[in-house]
């Protein structure tokens, strides 16, 4: 009896084991709250001021948003970050799930194709950017090599302001189909083999087995990796900064909302601004976050 | 017994320690720059000092270009400057405006330095209000390079010193018409300081007025200028900004694609030690329209305003100035000092080339133009200019607009 009270009188530290888990996640939290909790609430303030070549921050309230409201190239880099969201989102989450589901089925190289795939996510993006970007000139790339001996003649792919975006998307869906592709091949091995056996024996094809049984099975994965992709592709900004030259005809047709940001906070040193810019976006996303939450109930499968 | 030793140890460490403190009277600068080329160069010259001056020391700082100026900026918003620095134009209003430099007008007089010894464009750069915060370090200007190979091919004489204008652009319009896939000549458009900043006031034309207040762009002779460039690319003389934006203007020089380059003296350690390259071209100056102008950009050094030994720092920046010390970086071919009669010897550091267009060139000269906030109105002129040459836009147009947008920068700056 007189153990059982001295346990439970110990405190929070004195118990062993608390102390020890609150020490193992101390460094972690720690650097969350340092690099991640605390600049957010920065950035949020410094929004509402302007920032002075060496530090010092003066208060000037509404000024940064108003100024942004009548921004033109604000509106169009948000305009092309949804343009890219809007495109890059639906098509990358297909073409991975068509991967991931090919690749779980008894295809020969199935784990050299699975790497094949993933390599571009372990690409650093400047090095992919550069490829891409060669592949992509206009006189001596690869791509209007091809199109010319089917007598097409290329265009300056990332220089031109009508096709750039697309240029862009296009690199930014393979560097992360991969990525996405492995969670949804988990996602796939959770499925039930029974359920495939038993939808085989009341004689549904290969492709009515995908849409009753695979889909709906995987709209749990399929949630993840649309909000997780959708999150990632409104912050893009490395990829058009080392595709895209600052000096280019297309840039403005391309950048995103970062890639302002970017400018503003370290071309122009208007700080206070780019703060500005960066509460809107996370105003963005969180708004399109809770959107898909609270569709979630409508299509994903529980 | 064990604790006993261990303690007795660290007494010993730190009583060695100490007696280590107490000896160094000496003074440490630091001085920071971002050339790895140049860094040995100002070793052997921070060693040279250091024996004429017993007591200090000179610790050098070298960090790479990239992170540079957020590191210089992080180290003033701290205090913690480093003492003689390098800096450029585009950055220097920011510092001076802001107070982080130290004027050195009494330190030049009362060492009786005379300043004409200096490139007067690069000394400009580094005045505010009647001070001078910057001893020159060196100087850039642009040449034109012309290809041998080509001219030859086209049956026409190599460039000279005394080309106009209309020369060039006839020998480029005749090389494009008989040369099959290739440009007569290339401004790389993408970089102001190798095309437009010279061909505006060559024409007489300027980009910023002296006082720092008003665009030249409204000046009918800087678009005039503006509209002279975009006639290169209409008559297919030069090409498309596009292909330069994709292919870089040096690149296509360097593979036989244009016959003749704008670009900067600094193009000169890589074309030299191109061994495919180097026997088939050669430099004159650019040009002439109305005048035969460089614009001149170049480092100057000066002193963080959180120096604790403002003396010192002098010293070695008075050093780094004299004629024996800029001979000594002259020599090594990486830059053209600033001090004028040094510069031959960097030409003469070229032993495959002759590049000493780039020191005829520093004769006429104008400053690189620069304001507090440079990099805004300088996305002004990207912005506009760039649709002029890829035609969407008249020079008449957007000059009118650049002028519009720079003036109103211009007039929120900090004055």
């Amino acid at each position: 009896m007189e153990k059982l009270k001295k346990i439970n009188k110990k405190s929070l530290f004195n118990n062993n084991s608390s102390f020890w888990g609150y020490l193992m996640i101390a460094p972690v939290t720690i650097g969350l709250l340092i690099f991640y909790v605390i600049p957010f609430f920065q950035n949020f303030y410094f929004s509402f001021t302007e920032i002075g070549t060496f530090g010092g921050a003066t208060w000037i309230g509404l000024e940064n948003y108003k100024k942004l409201m009548k921004d033109e190239q604000f509106f169009k880099a948000t305009w092309n970050t949804f343009k890219y969201v809007v495109i890059a989102v639906p098509v990358g989450v297909s073409v991975s799930t068509l991967l991931a589901v090919l690749l779980n089925t008894d295809v020969k190289f199935k784990g050299a194709f699975r790497t094949i795939y993933f390599i571009p996510v372990i690409a650093m993006a400047s090095a992919s950017g550069a490829v891409w970007r060669w592949m992509y000139n206009k006189d001596f790339g690869i791509l209007n090599y091809i199109l010319s001996f089917f007598g097409l003649e290329g265009v300056a792919w990332l220089n031109t302001p009508e096709t750039s975006l697309y240029a862009v998307v296009i690199v930014m869906i393979w560097m992360k189909v991969g990525y996405n592709m492995v969670i949804l091949l988990a996602g796939l091995q959770g499925i039930p083999k029974s359920l495939y056996e038993a939808a085989e024996i009341d004689g549904a094809g290969k492709v009515k087995q995908f849409f009753s049984i695979t889909l709906p099975m995987l709209t749990p994965t399929l949630f993840f990796v649309s909000v997780m992709t959708l999150i990632s592709t409104f912050q893009v900004f490395d990829i058009i900064f080392m595709m895209v030259d600052k000096f280019s005809i297309a840039i403005n047709d391309s950048m995103s909302l970062v890639y302002l940001f970017y400018r503003y906070a370290f071309e122009f040193n208007e700080k206070g601004y780019a703060a500005a810019m960066a509460v809107v976006l996370f105003f963005i996303i969180i708004a399109v976050t809770v959107v898909q939450f609270r569709i979630k109930k409508r299509w994903v499968h529980e | 017994m064990k604790k006993l030793w261990l303690l007795l140890l660290l007494l010993v460490g730190v009583l060695t320690g100490c007696g280590g403190a107490k000896e160094d009277e000496n003074i440490t600068i630091k001085y920071a720059l971002w050339d790895s080329t140049q860094a040995p160069i100002y070793r052997e010259l921070a060693d040279e000092f250091e024996k004429q001056n017993p007591g200090i020391k000179v610790e050098i700082e070298l960090t790479p270009f990239q992170q540079y100026w957020t590191k210089l900026e992080a180290a003033t918003t701290g205090g913690q400057m480093p003492d003689v620095i390098w800096m450029s134009a585009a950055n220097f209003e920011k510092y001076a405006i802001n107070g982080m430099l130290l004027p050195l007008n009494e330190n030049i007089e009362s060492a009786g330095i005379d300043m004409a010894n200096y490139v007067e464009g690069t000394t400009k750069l580094y005045q505010m209000d009647g001070k001078q915060y910057g001893m020159p370090k060196d100087v850039d200007s642009i040449a034109m390079w012309y290809n041998k190979e080509l001219f030859d091919k086209a049956g026409l004489e190599y460039p000279t010193n005394d080309w106009t204008w209309k020369d060039m652009k006839d020998a480029a319009t005749k090389i494009q018409a008989t040369l099959d896939g290739v440009y007569g000549v290339v401004l790389p458009l993408n970089d102001s300081q190798s095309s437009y900043y010279n061909v505006i006031p060559q024409n007489d034309g300027f980009v910023i007025s002296e006082d720092k207040k008003k665009s030249g762009y409204g000046d009918p002779n800087t678009i005039e200028a503006i509209a002279m460039i975009k006639d290169l690319i209409d008559s297919k003389a030069s090409p498309s900004y596009t292909t330069v934006v994709e292919n870089k203007a040096n690149e296509m020089f360097q593979s036989g694609q244009v016959a003749m380059l704008y670009d900067g003296a600094w193009r000169g350690v890589e074309f030299s030690q191109n061994e495919k390259l180097n026997k088939k071209v050669g430099v004159v100056t650019m040009p002439k329209i109305k005048n035969k102008k460089t614009v001149v950009h170049g480092l100057g050094l000066v002193i963080g305003k959180t120096t604790k030994h403002p003396e010192e720092a002098w010293k070695f920046i008075e050093f780094l100035s004299t004629k024996e010390a800029h001979e000594k970086v002259a020599k090594s071919g990486i830059v053209i000092p600033a001090y004028i009669e040094a510069q031959p010897l960097w030409a003469e550091a070229y032993t495959n080339i002759d590049v000493s267009a780039y020191v005829e060139a520093l004769k006429e000269n104008t400053p690189y133009p620069a304001s507090l906030d440079t990099s805004k109105w300088a996305q002004v002129e990207v912005d506009e200019l760039t649709k002029v040459w890829t035609g969407h836009s008249t020079p008449e147009e957007a000059c009118k607009k650049i002028e519009t947008e720079m003036d109103a920068i211009l007039a929120k700056e900090k004055k």
